[in-house]
């Protein structure tokens, strides 16, 4: 069996092709990291691409990415079940009883399979939140341009991610709160200008004595 | 006679993991999360992986070992 480098296996996202699992089965340990195998076709570039082409079909008005992936741009790369993508829609679209309908009506014909809630693209499933409240607004607009590989891209700030956490609260969310603290990636005065522009400075307050000591 | 562990060596590896990490562009981050849920979803089908890689440890540090 080839197990040079340059073998490439790729099946259909979430799906293992029995020939390819059989392949791999077939490689030494040594083999499997020298191989290119890409077992469930996971591609987080295919998911910058699909989303990108929402903005550009005028689906979307414009769009960000928040959540686990959002926060890799300013932390380590942790493992994260989905992909967060908030959105706001043109007119009175987004005012609809299924917001949503219209990108699930764009990426299925395109590939895009639905499963438990979520949009599956590149093996990922796709969380599309539409942006509700005045901070996940404030946090589309001044989202981080980024060019990802070729693929333009929005993220956003360290600032406003850090500000959604605290008001979202889980205890995943304290902890992203505290990793953006002591990865000292905040722009403090920045920080503190959304806290005080969304309500958030007592609870900010309230959590840093708890948690940061002060 | 068993082998100390070295603590103070585990957080020098921690602390040059960091710095190599903070060195990433989002790209090349985005593609460690592309392996980090092709591990799990590897692990979750039973599939089995190299576990040395799985380890986090470089080719090259995989291959000192094997001599």
């Amino acid at each position: 069996m080839d197990t040079s480098a340059s073998v490439r296996v790729r099946s259909a996202p979430g799906v293992i092709n029995p020939a390819h699992r059989q392949a791999y089965d077939g490689l030494a340990y040594a083999g499997r990291s020298r191989a290119v195998f890409v077992l469930f076709g996971v591609s987080l570039h295919q998911v910058l691409t699909a989303i990108h082409d929402l903005e550009m079909a005028g689906v979307v008005e414009r769009y960000a990415i928040g959540g686990a992936v959002g926060a890799t741009r300013y932390l380590a790369a942790v493992s994260t079940e989905d992909v967060d993508v908030f959105v706001t829609f043109k007119g009175a679209s987004g005012a609809t009883l299924n917001p949503l309908a219209p990108i699930y009506g764009y990426l299925k014909p395109r590939g895009a399979k639905v499963s438990e809630g979520h949009l599956v693209i590149g093996g990922w499933p796709v969380q599309f939140l539409p942006a509700a409240g005045p901070l996940l607004e404030d946090a589309i607009a001044a989202a981080v341009h980024l060019d990802v590989d070729g693929v333009p891209t929005r993220v956003f700030t360290a600032e406003h991610l850090t500000a959604i956490a605290l008001q979202v609260g889980r205890a995943k969310d304290k902890l992203r709160v505290v990793q953006m603290v002591e990865a000292k990636v905040l722009d403090m005065p920045r920080f503190e200008a959304i806290l005080e522009l969304h309500g958030l400075k007592t609870r900010w307050k309230d959590f840093s004595r708890a948690l940061l000591g002060g | 006679m068993m082998k100390k562990f070295d603590w103070l060596k585990v957080r020098r590896d921690k602390d040059a993991l960091r710095a190599r990490n903070a060195g990433l562009s989002f790209a090349e981050k985005l593609r460690q999360l592309d392996r980090l849920r092709e591990r799990s979803q590897a692990m979750k089908a039973g599939v089995p992986i190299d576990s040395s890689r799985a380890a986090g440890r470089t080719r090259s540090a995989v291959a000192r070992r094997k001599k």
